[in-house]
């Protein structure tokens, strides 16, 4: 009973002399075991080749089996943030991170039981699934906590979490590759060994967050922070319901803008090194090209925290202004820089692009609790994370399609992807609107003095039980 | 017009290297030795693979 009372929000309040520079380093302990999934094609092709050890049998899987692994995760991701968030706003960011710890790492340990047993659906089922959930609740369960301790700067506070989901796969890549030569031998392929390492030392890391990791007291502000009595344009000093939330224009105008922003950022990330050497042959070799997905991974991580960072002093909706405007433009330049063979003019443009598709995500929290206030921000925002699983399926396919189709239609492979850039520069035009007809929330959506009393009670009756 | 968001409260370090932040009593006081392990424990990790990813980066500039 002790222990699972370790778990309550109650808890987790923290005492007098507690320094809020804590609560980052927890939150980076989730983000930067959860961003594993980003690095999970590295076990693609060791699971390809399980039974026949040096190539591939019959029996064997195929890549378009694993590649629903990856899939499944997304959309338990998108899924389980929609369904968990208001549960782990009210429950604490203890309880939450616990959580997403087991699920993550048991996801891992259940996928080595499928590798073991060579049984896809129970990978299907533990790092789709059960792993998704942990990537869900993983994924919100230090948002809203860091935008309370952080009320003078939530983007730059919500950006160094997000920051680490974007960071995850530079150390799980390196990691995971090492893990498997270690266990690799000459008839057996160390996968199953290493998802068990990978989901200890994961549990660890995340168990650490979630100890570490404290709310603040009520009514606690930073030393010198004084709180705006009155709410500005477009920062509210009211708070909005979780479910409330769902029927305001403003939450699906943001819905539709983080969507757009992620399918035209999503859909050239996965593309990049095939896009690169088709647009530039001869120039870019295939090692120059991993070279360039590496950098845009660092833009991706960099752009988290820095384009949430600046919003905090432009607004968040400028922000999102800024990457649809110069989102159009960059797109647009890019099939100019490859008629005319300019390599540094296509890598800077897709790298500054790659760095508003991570500012895009970490943007938004900060966005969030500017139109509905902090108090179900997380529940909200894990709503919202839909978005990115229509994202993760529109923006592939465009690419994918499009090029598909102008090749068979005669089109060189160089000039393939020119129609594909200026559709994702129309995408963009369209997000530019939404985001034009965001407006304050009506004040009949602002939750009343005895709605958050209502609120708290069902918290304690449920904290009780 | 541009907001311009209060000044950010950084660390201070007090009597002995505690933090002090929230009030004078410090029950649960957080030392700088508290704060240099948290950022360690998930800085290092990810410095190293930053490192690596831009060591193999560079590839693109050869």
């Amino acid at each position: 009973m002790a222990l699972m009372s370790f778990f309550d929000r109650e808890n987790t309040v923290a005492k007098p002399g507690f320094s809020r520079w804590m609560v980052p380093p927890a939150a980076l302990c989730v983000h930067l075991c959860i961003g594993q999934a980003y690095a999970f094609s590295v076990f693609n092709l060791p699971m390809t080749k399980l039974i026949g050890i040096t190539h591939q049998t019959p029996d064997d899987w195929k890549l378009t089996q694993l590649g629903w692994i990856f899939s499944l995760a997304i959309f338990f991701l998108g899924a389980s943030s929609a369904v968990f968030g208001r549960w782990v706003e009210e429950g604490g960011p203890r309880r939450a991170m616990f959580t997403a710890a087991c699920c993550w790492a048991g996801g891992f340990f259940l996928s080595a039981i499928g590798v073991y047993a060579h049984a896809l659906w129970i990978i299907y089922l533990g790092y789709g699934v059960i792993g998704g959930c942990g990537l869900g609740i993983g994924y919100i369960s230090p948002v809203s906590t860091l935008i309370k301790w952080f009320p003078d700067r939530p983007g730059m506070a919500t950006g160094m979490a997000i920051m680490g989901f974007g960071g995850g796969a530079f150390i799980a890549a390196p990691l995971s590759v090492w893990l498997l030569a270690r266990f690799t031998t000459a008839t057996h392929i160390g996968v199953a060994e290493t998802f068990i390492v990978l989901g200890i030392v994961y549990f660890f890391f995340m168990v650490v967050g979630s100890i570490i990791v404290r709310v603040p007291a009520p009514g606690w502000k930073p030393e010198g922070y004084v709180p705006p009595v009155q709410s500005q344009k477009l920062i509210t000093a009211n708070n909005v319901f979780v479910y409330d939330a769902l029927k305001t224009p403003q939450f699906w105008l943001i819905w539709w803008v983080l969507c757009l922003n992620v399918t035209a950022g999503i859909g050239v990330l996965g593309q990049a090194s095939a896009m690169s050497q088709e647009m530039f042959p001869g120039h870019i070799t295939p090692v120059a090209a991993a070279g360039f997905v590496g950098l845009m991974s660092l833009f991706n991580m960099g752009g988290r925290f820095c384009w949430a960072t600046v919003s905090d002093y432009i607004g968040r909706r400028n922000t999102y202004f800024v990457f649809m405007v110069l989102g159009f433009v960059l797109y647009c330049l890019v099939p100019y820089t490859g008629s005319i063979g300019s390599v540094a003019g296509f890598v800077c443009a897709f790298l500054i692009i790659i760095s508003m598709y991570g500012g895009g995500f970490s943007t938004v929290p900060a966005y969030l609790k500017d139109m509905f206030g902090t108090r179900y921000v997380g529940a909200i925002h894990g709503m919202l994370l839909t978005a990115w699983s229509m994202a993760g399926i529109f923006g592939p396919v465009i690419v994918n399609y499009l090029r598909a189709y102008n090749i068979t239609h005669g089109v060189p492979k160089a000039q393939a992807y020119n129609n594909t850039m200026y559709i994702m520069a129309g995408l963009l035009v369209i997000g530019f609107i939404c985001n034009f007809f965001v407006k304050a929330v009506d004040a009949r959506f602002h939750m009343k003095e005895s709605d958050a009393e209502n609120a708290a009670e069902a918290r304690a009756a449920g904290a009780r039980a | 017009m541009p907001r311009t968001p209060p000044k950010l409260a950084l660390p201070v370090l007090g009597h002995k290297g505690r933090i002090d932040h929230m009030a004078t009593a410090n029950e649960e006081g957080t030392t700088t030795t508290h704060l240099v392990l948290a950022w360690a424990f998930v800085g290092i990790p990810l410095v190293l693979g930053v490192l690596q990813t831009l060591v193999n980066a560079m590839k693109l500039f050869q």
